[in-house]
């Protein structure tokens, strides 16, 4: 497919191209100022040490904007023809669409298509790409940005916080109870670009919302890379769900940050699926702030041949009377690497929590590799913390039970891999479900054991 | 000590140290971590076809901080590994506890588990446990770790307090328990040796 840019900043980047990006965007000053003191600190902050190798990033040969067209569209008909082809290979049916409360998909660094049910509107849920949640809702905006993710946080947040473009603005009022899941399709679409979209959520006392993110994106020969940052602020009795499929080519390098802070009786959860990608770092998490407040991270890895997936989640036990669970499960075969990396802290006079971390993983061929590192730090007496963690094969009498029933060996390891990953595919929505589990089956085809 | 063919080492205090397993050998490994200034690596080769070996420590003190760095490292076929460690920590004292099982590529049809439980006894107590797996190949038997952190089970201590028991000794009870479950795992002769040793730093724990 041609690419389709109308605006496209040079490759690499310097404080000149950071000044390009925030002038073509119209941006505040404070915006600016936050992009180049973010700039700053991503040159002073090391390259992480840990998980995946991150050493063949070249960061000079990076395209950091772009912008498809000159505007969001508000209308499914204006959209331009080339990208809602993109879209249907994507395979997102006409039905569905009716169905989803509001589709705001992004193509290429800037969403150019949005709608919102109108009895949403109605009820004051804000739901807009970043860059026009920046431009029309300014004082909510200011006052949460940056917040849960500072830019100082890890080099990748630094990076996005001075070049991020697009991602989805979210607000939920008080109350209110957004009872469809949202949605927002990612997609990358041009050589060597990077994609650095800024999601900011705030759920308001007691009100609910399920935001789903798919990704995907056709392959290429030279390296991608994918520095996302999502910040979700559940306040007091909330409940938040945001549940992601990561299925980018295999050469995107997926270096995510997301948190979440919870309140008094809120309840967040990750539901992070991570398949595709050469290699990612994303490792979920949740700082538990208030008392009541709770925390579940569903995680589930699959590495082929040449992957490496490292994931997991964290959660921070700030306040007593909190509780969480971290469920990861990961598939490597091939050449491919899972690493399961967690951290799980319980602050002094966080007393009565309860948390409790199961990882299991599943190894396909002679050169797969798993690896589990999770880390339990607990300076409080009054708790109840459980980790444990399991690596199997698919035994033989599985299989001969399996195939002396009919089915083909091949057939049988897919059968095998979807029960596996059952626990949280049950949690996706259905036409997610149907998605991973077509993915699992083709990733699974023809897989020597 | 030999008994039945297994070599049984029994160290009062822990130190940093090494061990390579040869084919079909067998190591019972019994340990007392101590708490010291600098951090404490001890580490298991397992080196030939079938070696195995079976590690059972006590982590049990009040003051300072023990910092361990448990190795088990499957290099060869067949090799077996069994880890349990318990951890009680009382008054202001620390526990950092690394454990790690690796398999490597060649270690077809290993067996690894590696279990670490931490008891606080105390408010001021700290633990912090990092169990980690590392696994090159997938012909595996089974490979799991676990890692419990907690203290006094409330509806337990209600429980023996209900029987007409003092808030000390029902603690007392608690730890006993806790910490002598792992003698299940010892022959009787080794028991017999282990017992008093465990009795003597629960009285520690106790009297603070």
């Amino acid at each position: 497919m041609p690419e389709r840019a109308v605006f496209k900043a040079r490759k690499g980047l310097n404080e000149k191209i950071i000044q390009q990006i925030s002038q073509h965007k119209q941006e505040p000053q404070w915006m600016r100022e936050f992009r180049l003191q973010a700039y700053a600190l991503f040159q002073k902050k090391p390259m992480p040490r840990w998980g995946a190798d991150l050493s063949a990033i070249d960061f000079s040969d990076i395209y950091y904007y772009l912008k498809p067209t000159r505007q969001s569209e508000k209308r499914w008909e204006d959209v331009p023809s080339e990208i809602k082809t993109t879209f249907d290979r994507l395979g997102i049916p006409q039905a569905e669409r009716k169905y989803l409360a509001g589709v705001g998909a992004q193509y290429e660094s800037e969403v150019v298509y949005h709608s919102l049910q109108k009895h949403l509107e109605k009820k004051g849920v804000i739901f807009v790409d970043t860059d026009t949640g920046l431009r029309k809702y300014s004082k909510i905006f200011k006052k949460y940005f940056g917040t849960v993710v500072p830019p100082g946080d890890n080099k990748f947040a630094a990076l996005n916080s001075a070049v991020w473009s697009g991602g989805s603005f979210l607000y939920v009022p008080q109350g209110v109870h957004v009872d469809l899941p949202l949605q927002a399709y990612f997609r990358i679409n041009a050589e060597k670009m990077g994609q650095f979209e800024r999601t900011l959520i705030i759920a308001e006392e007691g009100s609910s919302v399920h935001y789903v993110e798919g990704c995907t994106a056709s392959t290429y020969s030279s390296g991608s890379l994918h520095s996302a940052v999502v910040e979700i602020i559940v306040k007091r009795g909330a409940h938040v769900r945001y549940t992601t499929i990561q299925n980018w080519a295999k050469n995107v390098y997926n270096l995510v940050t997301k948190r979440a802070v919870a309140y008094q009786d809120a309840v967040m959860e990750w539901v992070d699926g991570n398949l595709g990608s050469f290699k990612t770092m994303k490792y979920p998490s949740v700082y538990l702030m208030e008392p009541g407040a709770r925390a579940e991270i569903l995680s589930l890895a699959f590495a082929a041949d040449g992957q490496h997936q490292d994931a997991g989640g964290k959660v921070i036990h700030v306040a007593p009377h909190t509780s969480s669970r971290i469920i990861s499960k990961s598939i490597s075969k091939g050449t491919g690497r899972t690493s399961y990396r967690g951290l799980l802290k319980v602050h002094r006079g966080a007393t009565d929590v309860k948390s409790r971390v199961v990882c299991d993983a599943l190894m396909f061929g002679k050169y797969a590799r798993s690896d589990t590192y999770p880390t339990i730090k607990i300076d409080e007496l009054q708790t109840q913390i459980e980790h444990e963690a399991s690596v199997s094969k698919i035994r033989d009498e599985q299989l001969f039970y399996l195939t002396s029933r009919g089915v083909t060996e091949d057939e049988a390891r897919g059968l095998i891999v979807n029960g596996f990953i059952e626990p949280i595919v049950k949690e996706l929505p259905m036409e997610y479900a149907v998605e991973l589990n077509r993915l699992i089956e083709m990733e699974m085809e023809g897989s020597v054991g | 000590m030999q008994l039945n063919g297994t070599k049984i080492i029994i160290r009062k205090e822990s130190r940093s140290e090494c061990f390579h397993l040869t084919s079909g050998e067998s190591l019972l490994y019994v340990v007392f971590y101590t708490p010291r200034t600098q951090t404490q690596k001890i580490e298991f080769c397992l080196e030939g076809l079938g070696a195995n070996v079976t590690i059972i420590g006590w982590d049990i003190h009040t003051q300072g901080k023990t910092q361990i760095q448990h190795h088990v490292s499957h290099r060869a076929p067949d090799t077996v590994s069994r880890t349990y460690v318990r951890s009680l920590i009382g008054g202001a004292a620390e526990s950092v506890f690394h454990g790690l099982i690796h398999i490597q590529k060649k270690a077809h049809g290993s067996d690894g588990i590696f279990v670490h439980n931490t008891l606080l006894a105390s408010h001021r107590a700290r633990g912090r446990a990092e169990p980690t797996l590392e696994i090159e190949t997938s012909d595996v038997v089974q490979v799991k770790h676990a890692a419990t952190v907690s203290t006094f089970d409330a509806e337990q201590l209600y429980y023996l307090a209900s029987r007409g028991l003092h808030e000390i000794d029902v603690k007392k009870l608690l730890m006993e328990g806790f910490a002598e479950e792992l003698l299940q795992h010892l022959p009787t002769e080794v028991c017999k040796q282990i017992r008093p040793l465990i009795d003597k730093k629960l009285q520690g724990i106790i009297a603070e």
